[in-house]
């Protein structure tokens, strides 16, 4: 009796220290899209590097479906004690208006913003404008006659244009969107003459842009893209308007204070350090790295924007 | 009447009835802004193409002459047989609902199990290729593929 | 080309074959997830080894798709449920080794075929498919159906029925056009739709293992025939005499794969239901020989390989991705800063050369190695007892349906699917069609209501460009002719039961 005492005794000290020293076992970070993908290649990339600092593994387990829900779902129903912790996108701020979650930013604990890849405003080479004046302009004087693309109505590129054009001061029908799964079908509509402006990401542009196939009038981001230089922000251009798809690192809501303070400091180390930033760079993507607060705030902004956006573009559930 | 024409007549019936629930179902979807159809448009005019075909098949059992009835590969309709069918899709459905309580490992074994024994395997061979290859699936998948299960 | 001929570049092409063949042949894993988790390890290759690596793994899983179709039924791909009972009833009637001879080898020269056009004629290419706008994937989409119509064996009304179904599972999910979720019954799992690759495990995989158990010991057992000659000789050689009599057959399918294969997503399915349907009209129609099935089956896998070449010339002139392969592709082309175009043949002449070499190293040498490889596990895969076989296939499936997105929903799906195929199938429905109904589904209304809005629904627009009216010319085309031959067979058979009993 005593023995056994004595090993319960030590099994709970055992227990408690290795609640103390948190992670004590692999973490796994769930991702809500599919291998390969932007969300996918940044959360592999920054689950590497958390790995080593916090020195368990952390295993990447794509959970897709659903335009995304399925995914963030798992991640909002998961238990909050830090060992799943996951990606989640633009869509969570966009999806609750339209009625197809009940989820929203509350339902998770926010940990640091990875990526953010602006918007740009795309046209064919041999498009009659040469800056986004002369292509407004057009819209202002031929209300209707353009059409833009970029992915699904209401999706984040199609908010893009919306932002855009009542920047502008254009009634945003003026220019309405044709709906595509996507940026890659967006494009190949642009260069077959079936749409006349995309709005995806200046990364999803880039390879079209280099083979001489488009031009970019301008990127919807607060500074200069590092990787195109010579691409003007709509800053620059005078319209202060800017918008991107964002992947962010977050955990389950009501994260014990003490292991969410060790994940974002984790994080927030992990994003600073060069096998972060120059695979991502390399890759094409607009790194923004936020820590958990600035996070926290951001998303809540995001959530706000985005519902008066979708509410101009029509999908909103009444 | 025949087996065959009372299959066509059964499916056409099915056909008919799945083509009108749909098309029910889509009057609740909504339009695209200027009014023109929009979600409702596509399954729409599946559901009547469905029903119409269902008729088709209808009217085919009906008027069917006799001498069709060879193309048709027949089945024998035994009690026991779709006893079986449902036991092994029972199996079949124990790792999604089940999965959290029991796992990967003794679902698949026991749907493996199931369908060597169903098929009249001895018991004991039934089990040694059961452990066999739920260890081997189990293994390839999770080490070598990948695979989180 | 001297890069790929180093050490490292062997073994690279060499790696990615064999991952390639394992990818393929297990039901769930597909060419895509493949190159997916291969991403990782290409960041830290050099180009000249990664993109070779990727070109081997891409067209050794396509074939390798064909293997499971041999040993269970269970098609890889869509492209390859276009054939699937003709190449079970070849493997079933002569030996796993010369199905997957005919497999192996009709991609092998289908694969060169597309490699030829890639490297002469890419910029050429690239303008036609630079044309390709909503329209002409509508049209495209409408021909693919068309072939399902008239792939089937059976009633072309069931085939009809088969190809609706499917088309209705697709429009499961978030919609196109407002993103209202159809049919998804309050689950956020059904929102994204049903996937095409689970439901084919399903309708092809448990179904047959469903079937069996409801009719145990009334099926027949599996006899595996012991092939006269050398085993490698019904590998290599007997399709290649196979094909030295089809030169006809071989040349039509191949530019039918090179010419459809640039549609993003689908275009080595609707290049192979096109191609193996148009030989099963011309088999009906004239007398029916040993080699009936045989034909179909090389039509089918030449064109789906010559699609797996044109694929990547969008690609590479145009920096448009054709596919998800393709899109990782130009994922690497970023990273490692070359630019895709009309000038990466003048800028990057040294990788140009390496893509190519490895287009025609992957097809020359490793289709046949690794081909060779799979058919002989695949010959001993088949010889274990079917009641035994069945129950590996059954786990198989559930792991097979789990692995495409890790969610515990889509094993349900599969069953579900297995459950209702058992069902179509007491009904003589074909199952192949309704998989090619949930393939082109999504791209048919996609294309139809992005053209509709686009033009602000004058539906007129749909026949006045060139692109488009000569693809609906080929449809209309196809309707005649296979109307025709299905009519001449139903009165050929009618003909014969009246002699019959007139005796």
């Amino acid at each position: 009796m005593k023995r056994l005492l004595t090993m319960l005794a030590i099994l709970l000290l055992a227990a408690a220290a290795a609640a103390q020293t948190f992670p004590a076992r692999p973490i796994t970070f769930t991702v809500p899209w599919s291998p390969g993908g932007g969300t996918d290649t940044t959360s592999r990339t920054l689950a590497a590097v958390l790995a080593q600092s916090l020195d368990v593994n952390v295993n990447v387990v794509n959970r897709t479906g659903g335009g995304g829900v399925v995914g963030h779902l798992a991640l909002a129903q998961a238990p909050a004690d830090g060992y799943t912790i996951g990606a989640i996108t633009v869509e969570i701020t966009m999806l609750p208006h339209i009625g197809q979650t009940t989820l929203s930013y509350v339902d998770y604990t926010p940990l640091g913003l990875m990526i953010n890849n602006p918007s740009a405003v795309t046209v064919r080479a041999d498009a009659p404008w040469d800056t986004l004046d002369e292509l407004l302009d057009h819209i202002r004087a031929n209300p209707g006659e353009l059409q833009a693309s970029g992915t699904s109505l209401g999706g984040i590129w199609d908010l893009a244009r919306i932002g855009l054009l009542l920047e502008a001061d254009i009634d945003p029908d003026a220019m309405p969107w044709v709906p595509s799964q996507g940026a890659a079908p967006a494009f190949q509509e642009l260069l077959a003459g079936g749409v006349d402006v995309v709005t995806a990401a200046l990364a999803e542009a880039a390879s079209l842009l280099g083979a001489g196939e488009v031009k970019v009038l301008g990127v919807m981001a607060p500074n200069r893209v590092a990787r195109f230089p010579d691409v003007p922000t709509l800053k620059e251009l005078g319209y202060d308007w800017s918008i991107g798809g964002w992947a962010a690192v977050a955990a389950p809501a009501g994260l014990p204070d003490d292991v969410r303070a060790t994940l974002a400091d984790a994080i927030e180390a992990a994003m600073a350090s060069d096998e972060f930033i120059e695979p991502l760079t390399a890759a094409g993507f607009t790194l923004q790295p936020m820590n958990a607060d600035e996070f926290g705030t951001f998303i809540q902004e995001q959530h706000e924007v985005n519902g008066r956006l979708l509410e101009i573009a029509g999908v909103t559930e009444e | 009447m025949d087996r065959p024409r009372m299959t066509n007549l059964l499916f056409g019936l099915a056909f008919i009835l799945a083509g009108t629930w749909v098309w029910f179902e889509t009057r609740g979807f909504p339009t695209l802004r200027d009014g023109h159809p929009g979600p409702a448009l596509f399954p729409g005019l599946l559901a009547i193409a469905l029903a119409t075909c269902g008729v088709a098949l209808l009217l085919h059992a009906v008027v069917q002459p006799a001498r069709l009835v060879a193309e048709f590969r027949t089945f024998s309709l035994q009690g026991h047989g779709l006893l079986r069918v449902l036991l092994v899709v029972l199996l079949g459905l124990l790792y999604p609902l089940f999965h959290r309580q029991i796992g990967f490992v003794p679902s698949s074994a026991a749907l493996i199990f199931g369908v060597t024994v169903l098929l009249r395997a001895k018991w004991w061979l039934a089990a040694v290729v059961t452990v066999a290859s739920t260890w081997g699936i189990y293994l390839a998948f999770t080490r070598l593929l990948g695979v989180p299960l | 080309m001297n890069e790929l001929f180093t050490w490292q570049g062997l073994m690279a092409l060499i790696g990615g074959g064999l991952y390639g063949a394992i990818f393929g042949s297990v039901p769930g894993l597909t060419a895509t997830l493949a190159v997916a988790l291969f991403i990782p390890i290409a960041f830290f290759l050099d180009p000249v080894l990664a993109l070779p690596a990727i070109i081997a793994i891409t067209a050794v899983a396509i074939y390798a798709g064909d293997v499971g179709s041999v040993v269970a039924k269970i098609p890889g791909t869509p492209a390859s449920a276009a054939y699937v009972e003709e190449l079970y009833e070849i493997a079933r009637r002569r030996g796993a080794k010369y199905a997957l001879g005919i497999s192996a080898m009709g991609s092998m020269v289908g694969g060169l075929f597309g490699t030829v056009l890639l490297i002469f004629a890419a910029t050429t290419l690239a303008t036609v498919a630079k044309n390709f706008s909503s329209f002409e994937y509508f049209w495209i989409a409408i021909l693919g159906l068309t072939a399902g119509i008239f792939a089937s064996s059976g009633s072309s009304l069931k085939a009809l029925i088969s190809l609706l179904v499917g088309v209705l599972f697709s429009t499961v999910g978030i919609d196109p056009t407002l993103g209202y979720a159809r049919f998804d019954f309050d689950s956020p799992n059904m929102l994204g739709g049903l996937n095409f690759i689970v439901a084919m495990i399903g309708l092809f995989g448990f179904s047959e293992v469903l079937q069996n158990v409801f009719a145990r010991g009334t099926v027949e057992r599996r006899r595996v025939p012991t092939t006269a000659g050398s085993k490698a000789l019904a590998f290599f050689w007997e399709p290649i005499l196979l094909m030295l009599r089809n030169k006809l057959l071989v040349l039509r399918s191949s530019l039918i794969g090179t010419f459809v294969g640039f549609l993003p997503g689908a275009g080595a399915d609707i290049a192979a239901w096109v191609a193996s349907s148009l030989q099963k009209l011309a088999g009906r129609r004239g007398e029916q020989d040993e080699e009936a099935e045989d034909r179909v089956v090389l039509a089918g896998t030449n064109s789906n390989n010559a699609a797996v070449a044109s694929a990547w010339i969008p690609a590479l002139s145009l920096g448009l991705p054709g596919d998800t392969t393709t899109a990782i592709v130009l994922g690497v082309f970023i990273m490692k800063g070359i630019t895709p175009g009309p000038l990466l043949f003048e800028q990057q002449p040294g990788l140009v050369m390496a893509l190519f070499g490895a287009f025609l190293v992957a097809n020359v040498v490793l289709l046949p190695v690794f081909g060779f490889l799979t058919a002989y596990i695949a010959a001993y895969v088949v010889r274990i007892p079917v009641n035994l076989l069945l129950g590996v296939i059954a786990g198989i499936c559930i792991v097979g349906a789990y692995a495409i997105n890790n969610n515990p929903f889509d094993v349900a799906v599969m069953v579900l699917m297995g459950l209702f195929a058992f069902v179509l199938r007491m009904g003589d429905f074909p199952l192949a069609q309704v998989v090619l109904g949930m393939v082109l589904g999504p791209i048919l209304e996609q294309s139809f209501m992005v053209s509709a809005i686009k033009s602000r629904w004058n539906l007129v627009a749909f026949f006045d460009r060139p692109i488009a009216i000569g693809l609906m010319l080929a449809t209309v085309v196809l309707v005649a002719a296979g109307l025709r031959i299905k009519a001449q067979a139903a009165a050929a058979e009618r003909l014969a039961r009246l002699e019959r009993s007139e005796d």
